[in-house]
């Protein structure tokens, strides 16, 4: 997606204390930093909290954004450190242990699951959690943003090796997870 | 790649694929909730401004009380009375 032609201009407003230019930014940007919440982030609440927080720190950041860059592409980087942040916060409050009754398949695994996109995000995110908040926004941003390691590793300022690495062991570990929870097989 | 892995990888596959077509939009009106919370948020950060601003002043404003009430004749007699008789209990609690 392109910036909006009047982007600058709606920075510079904003800067200067026009609201109004904040909400039209707001009002352009929203389904893009929506869409990436709402894959870190599983009930309401939390997406509305962590929608709300990106736009506030935009706001407080606004200066730093430099006018040759994409207003996007600096939004974005803003949203998934936020995300990112959110997810060490929320490790730190609950620290969830791989015990064995989370190894054990409840029961055995259809062969031709179906399901849709929230049970999917709902299994996805129960196996996740067991991981660490960066393996966990690398398999966002990977895996259902599919975002490449160039675009990963410039988003998160992690090297591209370090990326790749991390991706292949945060799925790896996932997929462990869901075997032994009894979602996949 | 045996093809017990070939499988895990399609069902995880599977599972990212259905995910990534999750789609959130927040509930109408989000624009005044960023508003009013960056309002509230600038409030207290003016509340806590001020107050910050204030301190060296209430610090000045208590000490001066304090050493009003260090000089006043009450504390003198208090004090001359503890020097003479320190260890009485009455002493203590008059000077607490």
């Amino acid at each position: 997606m392109s910036d909006h032609p009047d982007i600058k201009s709606l920075v510079a407003d904003t800067i200067n204390g026009d609201q109004k230019s904040f909400c039209e930014l707001m009002r352009f940007h929203t389904p893009m930093v929506s869409a990436t919440v709402g894959r870190f982030a599983r009930n309401e609440s939390d997406r509305e909290d962590l929608a709300q927080e990106v736009f506030i720190r935009a706001y407080k950041s606004l200066r730093s954004y430099k006018a040759s860059g994409s207003f996007e592409g600096w939004l974005r980087k803003l949203t998934v450190h936020t995300c990112l942040d959110w997810l060490r916060k929320q490790k730190r409050f609950q620290n969830v242990p791989l015990d064995e009754s989370d190894t054990l398949p409840d029961s055995e695994p259809d062969q031709e699951r179906n399901v849709g996109s929230s049970e999917a995000l709902r299994i996805l995110h129960d196996g996740m959690k067991h991981l660490s908040a960066e393996d966990q926004t690398v398999i966002v941003l990977k895996e259902l943003e599919c975002r490449s390691i160039k675009e990963i590793s410039e988003i998160t300022g992690w090297s591209e090796s370090n990326v790749k690495v991390r991706a292949m062991r945060a799925k790896d570990r996932l997929r462990k997870i869901l075997i032994g929870k009894g979602e996949i097989k | 790649m045996t093809e017990n892995n070939h499988e895990n990888n399609d069902q995880l596959g599977n599972l990212f694929e259905k995910a990534s077509q999750e789609e959130w939009i927040p509930l109408p009106g989000f624009e005044s909730r960023v508003i009013a919370r960056l309002d509230r948020e600038k409030q207290s950060s003016q509340i806590g401004d001020i107050a910050w601003r204030l301190l060296p002043y209430t610090i000045a404003v208590s000490v001066a009380v304090t050493v009003l009430a260090l000089m006043s004749e009450s504390f003198e007699m208090m004090y001359f009375q503890l020097l003479s008789d320190p260890f009485t209990v009455e002493n203590l609690i008059a000077l607490l």
